[in-house]
């Protein structure tokens, strides 16, 4: 964060253009350039795809097949249509502003969009609503490898973003998602990054982030949002929500963080942005972040800590902290506000947070945490209940902050302190960002789970309404041993 | 970078009204409608802000009285650009500044928007100019705005 300074812290049985069959004249003559099988012609029962130019007219765009290009294809496509895409390697970045099309490659580690570290993005939605990308590899980008801003109505399925120079997978000023399966690394900034928006009605499920500058960040996002069920290891830090007035709908809001697995984030030969510097050696840091749920996930192996709760130091900051009785403002209105520029320094402090049943261990600064930088903590209303650990900041925690009960300034709130201040400092001696393009990273996964059935499933543009999660159902996933 | 810029923007009104007659009677394609301009126009001393925030500009719209200099400020933490929509790319952009000095040619390259970049233009002519961000936008879509020059 050059400026800002930051926080205290999817073939379909296709090959057919023998289906060519039409018996109006119309499609007889543009079978012609369709050399298979004459006996095709006569009809089927049921209506046949039409083939002009080689193009069937099924709703399935295939590449190369019928389109030299991936862009051709979606260019080509309509509501609804698949374009379904061979095994190769693809130089390309690609566009998509038409609504609910999906995008599919056959085999995710074999259909790979690569930037060359030229192209700026792989795949760049841009407010098309309900596209869905599937089952493929974005690699080598100077940008994204998938980037959905604008939209309502997203899904990222089965995909794999390697080595982009800003974020593998990020939805921005976009509602109504789902990005699930799905593996990042060596993005500087985060693996999977959710922001601006709320309500989001958003789910990111079952996906690995590792050796990026942050596994996911959320920056003034929430509102029915779900973490759940993934893995955040090896990056400069696991989870991190937060808040800032460098992008619209302020602050960072209810977000459910569950069941995931979060270890080892102290990885210092990753790429960096200056805030996964600043944020480096923590599990879950809610920096700035207000009425969030952190429970059930396991969480070790950290420098810093397991769950922090601290504040964002934003200087020269933008707009005024809302107060809290705009926060269940919208977004669509929120940032249509004027903004009124503060005299000075803004500290978003995280506020109302649940940490609960959380598993912790070996979080060497504490397990379980809250900070500020200058504000009594007892007024910020988090609370920690259930969750196993051995550390705190401050000692007592979870007797100073139960859930459920109201807190007040008795007890010792200052004996532990995180004194989050000092990592203002001690960023100074982190070990330095690397560059994307040559960062260490382990061997790239060739084996990563496909889709089913990725060459026949019918095409299911994304929903603006995401899947409904039975927390209750959500258990703390075994440590990896 | 910011005191370039500065300086590219003031080029642009010295170029507009340092002779005196650059400005009259030239026939300008600002935003949708040809029109001809009969009286020069000189600054008018008023400068307004716009944020360029992470991906947004705001405000978002903007009227303002011809002769206004408009402060793009980048207060997020990434580059940008301002494109006028004829524009497709910062490649594009450097070659019209290169070719074209008529005062209704604007815009900043992502170079020079860098966190902490500022850059200025004043508003010399009568128009609609709608413009965007190529790296988070496209024209009316994602990071964009309008500045209506009345």
């Amino acid at each position: 964060m050059k400026k800002v300074l930051t926080f205290g812290v999817a073939l379909a049985a296709m090959g057919s253009l023998v289906s060519c069959g039409g018996t109006d004249e119309e499609s007889a003559d543009s079978t012609s350039q369709a050399t298979s099988a004459p006996e095709q012609t006569s009809a089927p029962d049921t209506e046949a795809p039409v083939v002009e130019d080689g193009v069937s007219d099924d709703g399935v765009l295939q590449v190369p097949q019928e389109f030299d290009t991936i862009q051709a294809a979606v260019d080509a496509a309509s509501a609804g249509d698949l374009v379904l895409i061979d095994v190769g390697v693809y130089n390309e970045a690609v566009q998509v502003t038409t609504d609910d099309i999906v995008i599919r490659g056959v085999d995710r580690n074999a259909v790979i969009l690569d930037g060359n570290f030229e192209l700026d993005n792989g795949f760049r939605v841009v407010a098309a609503n309900g596209v869905a990308i599937e089952n493929m590899t974005a690699q080598n980008f100077t940008k994204n490898g998938f980037f959905w801003t604008g939209s309502t109505g997203y899904r990222g399925s089965y995909l794999t973003a390697w080595r982009n120079g800003d974020y593998g997978i990020y939805a921005f000023d976009s509602v109504g998602g789902v990005l699930e399966y799905s593996y990042a690394a060596g993005s500087p900034d985060a693996g999977f990054y959710i922001g601006q928006c709320f309500p989001c009605d958003a789910v990111v499920r079952n996906v690995v982030s590792e050796h990026n500058g942050l596994g996911y960040s959320g920056t003034n996002s929430g509102g029915n949002l779900v973490i759940i069920d993934s893995v955040f290891r090896y990056n400069r830090a696991g989870i991190v929500p937060n808040s800032g007035s460098y992008e619209l709908c302020y602050p960072q809001r209810a977000t459910t963080i569950a069941g995931n697995l979060v270890y080892s984030n102290n990885q210092p030969d990753t790429p960096a942005i200056d805030v996964a510097l600043l944020a480096m050696g923590n599990g879950i840091l809610s920096a700035g972040g207000t009425g969030n749920v952190i429970e059930k996930n396991r969480v070790y192996d950290h420098d810093r800590t397991g769950i922090g709760l601290v504040p964002f130091l934003e200087e020269d900051a933008n707009d005024q902290i809302p107060t809290k009785d705009a926060w269940e403002e919208p977004c669509s209105e929120s940032k249509l506000k004027d903004p009124v520029i503060p005299d000075g320094p803004l500290l978003w402090d995280s506020i109302d947070n649940v940490v609960r049943d959380n598993v912790l261990d070996d979080n060497r600064r504490a397990d379980i945490a809250v900070a500020s930088a200058g504000t009594d903590l007892w007024t910020l209303g988090n609370c920690f209940s259930g969750n196993t650990h051995s550390s705190s900041a401050p000692l007592a925690l979870e007797s100073l902050s139960p859930c459920g009960s109201a807190l007040s300034a008795d007890g010792d709130w200052v004996s532990g302190d995180l004194v989050v201040i000092n990592w203002l400092v001690e960023v100074e001696s982190a070990p330095p960002a690397v560059d994307y393009k040559t960062a260490s990273l382990p061997d790239q996964p060739t084996d990563l789970e496909n889709m089913p059935d990725a060459s026949t499933a019918p095409a299911v543009p994304a929903s603006s309404t995401p899947p409904v999660v039975d927390l209750a159902a959500v258990a703390v996933p075994d440590a990896v041993s | 970078m910011k005191s370039l810029l500065v300086g590219f923007a003031a080029v642009f009104v010295v170029v507009g009204c340092g002779d005196g007659t650059s400005l009259s009677d030239t026939s300008v394609s600002s935003g949708s409608d040809d029109e001809v301009v009969s009286d020069a126009v000189v600054p008018n001393g008023q400068v307004v802000d716009v944020q360029v925030l992470d991906n947004s500009y705001r405000p978002l719209d903007l009227t303002i009285e011809v002769g206004t200099e408009v402060r793009f400020d980048n207060k997020g933490r990434n580059e940008h650009n301002i494109l006028p929509d004829v524009v497709k790319s910062d490649a594009e952009l450097i070659e019209l500044l290169a070719t074209d000095d008529s005062p209704t040619v604007w815009g900043v390259v992502s170079t020079e928007l860098t966190p902490g970049d500022e850059y200025s233009h004043v508003f010399l002519e009568p128009g609609v100019y709608p413009y965007y961000c190529s790296i988070h936008g496209v024209p009316g879509k994602g990071m964009y705005g309008v500045i209506v020059v009345e």
